[in-house]
């Protein structure tokens, strides 16, 4: 298995689709409010009001993270970045660490950036980030064997307007070490859905295995049965 | 004092009491109940040594008072006439805390014995899956299982049954298929988590698993459990089961047994990486093994040492993980339900020889029992209906045949399609 499939797997693998599918919901409703608030701000114009929703989309998904990470109860931290003094919200599922990024178009190209280099690590595996929620002694918090999948996500168009505002890609993107292009990006839906992605990627090992029912119960023949009186 | 005339006459009631009254019958029904004999006596109006004596079978009693005793214990008459189980059910191993009562236990003894009556009326008209579990190469001294050697016990189970090293789905089809029925009884009891017998008299074990406030990755455990004592402890009796060393000893035993069972040695190595919590979550869904359990794994297979087992059972309990369904997933994840004996009615019901009333006068118990025993949802018995057979389609259509000649359909109204 190369380090691809093996990052395929443990995406697929450690990605609770609960978490997914509440997170799928929540970002829907939030894209939609947000909408809703450019719209009946009457000091906006439609130019602001766009340029507006572009520039806060960022925000839009961060709520719709904590939303779903506190109901599922999945760690995620707040880091201010030292490079420029920003801060990014990372969320921890399994092995999987999950950051955001909103897309222009569907044929964005991963945006490179010094901290994403730093936590992409090598193929995606990431040596440096760790969260310390106070249950790990020190030996344990060199953290490795963890992937770095980043939530891509757009409205369905270009315009204001309430139909291109909602809501439309909710992708998972797996970046290489150089941050330079993904190594597979798996769709959302089908993951909140149907709890594994539909695509041609490693499925995990246990969708492979089918368990069979040998549970086979028959009516004995009338020639078997023997009757009693009881 | 008795004149000749007056003792003739109570000869005559006594002879008059219901003759094939069994006492060990009410004795079971009491016990089920979980009623003391002078509490009984109240319901009905006699003395608490007038249930002993028909407890005892020294005393038969009246058909009006035998209905009595039917009614307030919710139970038919013909119940009370029917001969019990005869075989002695042991040696019972029991999953419960030592704190629990004798009374809840002969409550649930009661249900073992009925578990056995109906396998044996349904087994007359069905055949079940052979008992298909492999004979391992114990030691006669179950003393002498190491932990080692339970791995590799549970190693060799899941080769036998062709598991491979991945993660099972459904731990009771898993062993249903191996022909051990399952049954899942709602004990109003938190210490009383489950049990494992043999049937000598029907060649089968059974197990059972309390689902009282139950979470699946729980019962899932339970369950691999039991069958730890199935498959390891084939040769102990019931007086070690009784002794309270022996019944510490053989309950670690069926524990690790069920850790390598659910999560194999190997696998549990080679996918936690660094034994932390969140792994053990996110481990939880695709092993269906808590993160408590997963955590003991970790300290028997000498990941961790005590103080930082120790250490993360305090950080379960610093996020709020510890405790009944406290878990992440132990609001989601579904509970597995036993099918084999569900599916021994359906076939019954679906041959359209017997009606749900038929089969309640054939086994003879309260439809509640009848429905907590086979994993029948609640009612279906008592309403008469069951929620995955069709009634309608009991009714067999007959026999058609189209003529070569003509091209017309003939139709045998004396013959039916087989089902």
């Amino acid at each position: 298995m190369n380090l691809a499939e093996r990052t395929g797997r443990i995406v697929l693998d450690d990605l609770d689709p609960a978490f997914v599918e509440s997170l799928g919901n929540f970002a829907a409703w939030e894209y939609s409010t947000f909408y809703e608030t450019l719209s009946a701000d009457s000091s906006l114009t439609p130019e602001l009001r766009l340029d507006l929703f572009r520039s806060g989309r960022g925000l839009v998904m961060n709520r719709a993270i904590v939303r779903a990470a506190n109901k599922h109860g999945i760690p995620f931290e707040v880091r201010r970045l030292a490079c420029n003094g920003q801060s990014k919200l990372m969320v921890k599922v399994g092995r999987v660490i999950l950051i955001s990024e909103a897309l222009k178009t569907m044929w964005d190209k991963p945006k490179a950036a010094d901290y994403k280099r730093e936590i992409s690590g090598c193929y995606g595996i990431i040596q440096q980030l760790e969260f310390d929620l106070g249950d790990r002694p020190k030996q344990l918090l060199d953290w490795s064997d963890g992937v770095l999948g980043v939530i891509l996500h757009g409205a369905a168009g270009m315009r204001f307007r309430r139909s291109e505002c909602e809501l439309g890609a909710f992708i998972l993107g797996l970046p290489d070490a150089e941050y330079q292009s993904w190594l597979m990006r798996l769709d959302l839906h089908d993951i909140a859905m149907f709890g594994v992605t539909h695509s041609s990627k490693p499925q995990p090992a246990y969708d492979e295995y089918e368990q069979e029912d040998r549970v086979i119960v028959k009516r004995r023949s009338v020639r078997q049965i023997e009757r009693s009186n009881g | 004092m008795l004149n000749g005339d007056l003792l003739g006459r109570l000869n005559v009631q006594m002879a008059k009491g219901v003759a094939n009254f069994s006492g060990k019958r009410l004795t079971e029904a009491r016990l089920a109940r979980g009623l003391f004999k002078n509490v009984l006596g109240d319901m009905i109006g006699v003395s608490s040594a007038a249930i002993g004596r028909y407890e005892a079978d020294q005393d038969k009693p009246h058909p009006e008072r035998l209905e009595d005793l039917a009614s307030k214990l919710s139970f038919p008459i013909e119940f009370f006439t029917r001969p019990p189980w005869p075989e002695k059910i042991e040696p019972i191993f029991w999953r419960h805390k030592a704190a629990e009562t004798k009374a809840a236990r002969e409550m649930t003894e009661q249900r073992m014995r009925w578990l056995c009556e109906i396998f044996d009326v349904l087994e007359q008209e069905i055949e079940f899956p052979d008992l298909n579990v492999p004979k391992l190469d114990l030691p006669e001294d179950f003393r002498l299982i190491s932990s080692s050697m339970i791995e590799e016990y549970a190693e060799q189970v899941r080769s036998f049954w062709r598991l491979r090293e991945l993660p099972i789905r459904d731990m009771i089809l898993c062993v249903e298929s191996a022909g051990v029925p399952v049954v899942m009884l709602d004990i109003p009891s938190e210490k009383q988590d489950g049990f494992f017998f043999s049937s000598q008299s029907l060649h089968r074990p059974f197990i059972g698993v309390n689902i009282h406030d139950v979470t699946s990755a729980r019962a899932r455990f339970d369950v691999a459990h039991e069958l730890g004592h199935l498959c390891l402890h084939r040769m102990v009796t019931a007086e070690q089961e009784r002794n309270q060393v022996s019944h510490k000893i053989l309950e670690q035993q069926a524990h690790r047994f069920a850790g390598a069972f659910l999560f194999p040695r190997a696998a549990f190595l080679n996918e936690v990486g660094v034994p932390s919590l969140d792994y053990f979550s996110a481990l939880k869904k695709r092993w269906g093994i808590s993160i408590a359990a997963m955590i003991a794994r970790s300290y028997d297979l000498g990941m961790i040492d005590s103080d930082m087992k120790t250490y993360l059972y305090i950080s379960m309990s610093k996020r709020k993980w510890r405790g009944r369904r406290r878990e992440p997933f132990d609001d989601t994840m579904a509970l597995e339900r036993p099918r084999m004996l569900r599916r021994g009615i359906d076939a019954l019901l679906g041959a359209g020889d017997y009606s749900t009333q038929d089969i309640r006068s054939i086994l003879c118990l309260p439809p509640s029992e009848i429905e907590g025993i086979l994993s029948l949802s609640s009612g279906s018995l008592s309403a008469g209906i069951l929620s995955k057979i069709d009634h309608i389609a009991r009714k067999r259509a007959p026999v058609t045949a189209e003529d070569l000649e003509t091209g017309n359909v003939i139709t045998f109204p004396g013959r039916h399609v087989r089902t």
